[in-house]
């Protein structure tokens, strides 16, 4: 199967500096893949690079078959969208009008919302719970309803694919688990493909499909959740002892860091450690 | 606030279009010789049998009324585009400068002598550029620009360019000093319709090209980054952007002198009646921008009558308690940066 994304020995560098090296990975339709790593390690400089935000110095990346800087910006909109963290509007406006936004690349220069626009833009809404703010400010509204009206935005792109940078990263840990809820459902119901960088390891662990964890600019490891939520891994990567058990309602890999002074030299971890075997 | 419907957009450009009929008829009317509404009716018709007040009417107030218009209507345009490209309210063509470059450019023609056809106009739109790209380079590309920064890019750049035009003035021949003077402060009162027939098609071109980017102007209201993903080419259309307001304030700045605050007042408050969408936003801030000029102009020819003011006295007097009033205004929405 042709992946939909796929980097290619990918590099990015601002100035002299090298963010990214060497990274190769793909991603089919259909995908929830997560991206985890340490701060500083080329988590969301990845992101923008897939999307075509900033140029590869080495390497490339292919959206469907095509280097992603071919693309027109708005002919790669029409499929590819993008949530960010933060949103710096200059204007008031209104979260109908934010959400109507997401139409820009299916409408020439003069034309126009029409029915058609109007309805994706409601069901975008709906499905967001978004619907009842639509006469709201934006500006007014919560971190919570602002993160679900910015996915609204996204999905009236009607994309197929949807790239989160740390969309969590605001959010109180109750909008968070409803943030992860709605993107699966996204993955699960609507075939959207997905790629997060996530700093909530857990969480992620819990939803997604497969994780990339990353370090210093280079692809740490790459695979499924299992593989990539290991013990040695998150040792290596995040320099920190970590107990590893399972989440004893999903069953996916769950870790509990561990101070300096918690006993993570001591023998006692080892015997709480429930394991996948014994569960 | 008002949805952004054809309708709509329609229903707004009437209302300020009647609006400009009012107000120009007010200013056809206005004056040291005062005509009553029906008397300037059989003068435009021809009817008045009085060859002198269709002198005042025909050949000094219909030239002045409709330059006022046409600068009106840029310099608004143009204050909507520059606040949103720059992500701050108070952005304007004279209060960052831009004006000021341009009357040095033109005043450089006038001095130099450049003798190539629309010498004045052209480098009134070189100077216009050049402090463009001196407020981009200041700001060095970040994409916005906080207040601080902003404001004090505009009060050096006119500075500096004062003093240069102030050189030329103290340097120049008794003739030539009256014309250099008459860039320093904004004034209607030379103008002709071989002025208007200058700057209205730059206008009127300039808006149409700056429609085709309202919706543009939308998406980077809400940002770069956004705007970029959701389908702008963003670079390119700031530049393409950036250079025709450097067109239209150049033409407008050529016949009109620098006159101040229209391109603040006039967006602010068109923004607070119908919203922030573009695609109403620019055609009504433009025609509204007509009516203020007309109007301030209106007013600077009649306070001290016999005696006029050059306008952009009025404008400045109204503007700068205006500039204030944003400077503090909290909760008006824009984010602060």
């Amino acid at each position: 199967m042709e992946p939909v994304l796929r980097a290619e020995d990918l590099g990015v560098g601002y100035g002299e500096q090298d963010v990214l090296e060497n990274i190769s990975f793909q991603v089919y339709a259909g995908d929830f893949l997560s991206v985890i790593g340490p701060n500083g390690s080329g988590k969301t400089t990845l992101l923008r690079a897939l999307s075509g935000a900033i140029r590869a110095r080495t390497g490339n990346v292919m959206y469907k078959g095509i280097p992603v800087r071919d693309y027109s910006r708005k002919q790669l909109a029409k499929s590819m969208a993008f949530v960010a963290q933060e949103y710096a509007f200059t204007h008031p406006m209104t979260v109908k009008e934010v959400v109507l936004m997401g139409r820009y690349p299916h409408l020439s220069r003069l034309s126009f919302e029409g029915p058609h626009d109007l309805e994706v833009a409601r069901q975008a809404m709906r499905f967001t719970d978004t619907e009842h703010l639509g006469d709201r400010r934006f500006q007014e509204l919560s971190g919570g309803e602002r993160q679900r009206v910015i996915i609204a935005r996204a999905l009236a792109q009607e994309p197929e694919i949807v790239l989160f940078d740390e969309p969590t990263a605001f959010l109180d840990i109750g909008h968070q688990v409803d943030f992860f809820d709605l993107i699966w459902d996204l993955n699960r119901n609507r075939g959207l493909t997905i790629v997060a960088v996530s700093h909530d390891i857990n969480l992620a662990a819990q939803y997604s499909g497969r994780m990339l964890l990353m370090q210093k600019g280079r692809v740490y490891r790459l695979g499924t959740v299992s593989e990539v939520v290991t013990e040695d891994a998150m040792r290596a990567v995040y320099g920190k002892q970590v107990l590893l058990d399972l989440n004893p309602v999903t069953g996916s890999p769950r870790i509990t860091l561990l101070g300096r002074n918690q006993g993570a030299e001591s023998g006692a971890v080892v015997e709480h450690r429930v394991m996948p075997e014994n569960t | 606030m008002i949805a952004a419907k054809p309708r709509n957009i329609l229903l707004v450009c009437g209302i300020l279009s009647g609006l400009f009929c009012l107000v120009a008829a007010l200013g056809l009317a206005s004056g040291a010789v005062p005509l009553g509404f029906g008397r300037l009716w059989e003068v435009l018709r021809g009817s008045s049998g009085s060859a002198v007040e269709e002198m005042i009417v025909l050949d000094l107030r219909l030239p002045r009324v409709l330059l006022a218009g046409v600068v009106g209507f840029g310099l608004g345009q143009c204050g909507v585009v520059f606040q949103t490209l720059l992500r701050n309210p108070l952005a304007e063509p004279f209060i960052l400068g831009i004006s000021s470059g341009s009357a040095l450019g033109a005043i450089a023609a006038i001095v130099l002598g450049l003798q190539f056809p629309a010498a004045v106009s052209v480098c009134a739109f070189g100077g216009g550029l050049v402090t463009i790209a001196l407020i981009l380079g200041i700001s060095q590309g970040r994409g916005s620009m906080n207040t601080t920064t902003l404001l004090l890019t505009g009060v050096v750049l006119n500075a500096f360019f004062y003093s240069i035009i102030m050189f030329f003035v103290s340097t120049s021949t008794e003739e030539k000093l009256h014309a250099l003077l008459f860039w320093l402060y904004g004034d209607l009162g030379r103008s002709q319709y071989l002025h208007v027939a200058a700057v209205a098609p730059v206008v009127i071109l300039g808006a149409l090209f700056l429609y085709g980017y309202a919706k543009s102007l939308n998406l980077l209201a809400a940002g770069d980054e956004a705007a970029h993903h959701l389908g702008i080419e963003v670079e390119k259309t700031k530049i393409v952007l950036f250079v025709t307001l450097s067109l239209i304030t150049g033409f407008v700045v050529s016949v009109s002198g620098v006159i101040g605050f229209v391109g603040l007042i006039v967006p602010h408050l068109v923004r607070m009646v119908l919203g922030s969408d573009h695609r109403v936003l620019l055609p009504a801030a433009g025609l509204f921008g007509a009516c203020f000029l007309v109007a301030a102009d209106t007013a600077a020819r009649v306070v001290i009558a016999p005696t006029e003011l050059p306008v952009g006295v009025i404008t400045a007097f109204l503007g700068a308690p205006f500039f204030i009033l944003v400077l503090n205004r909290k909760g008006s929405g824009w984010s602060p940066s």
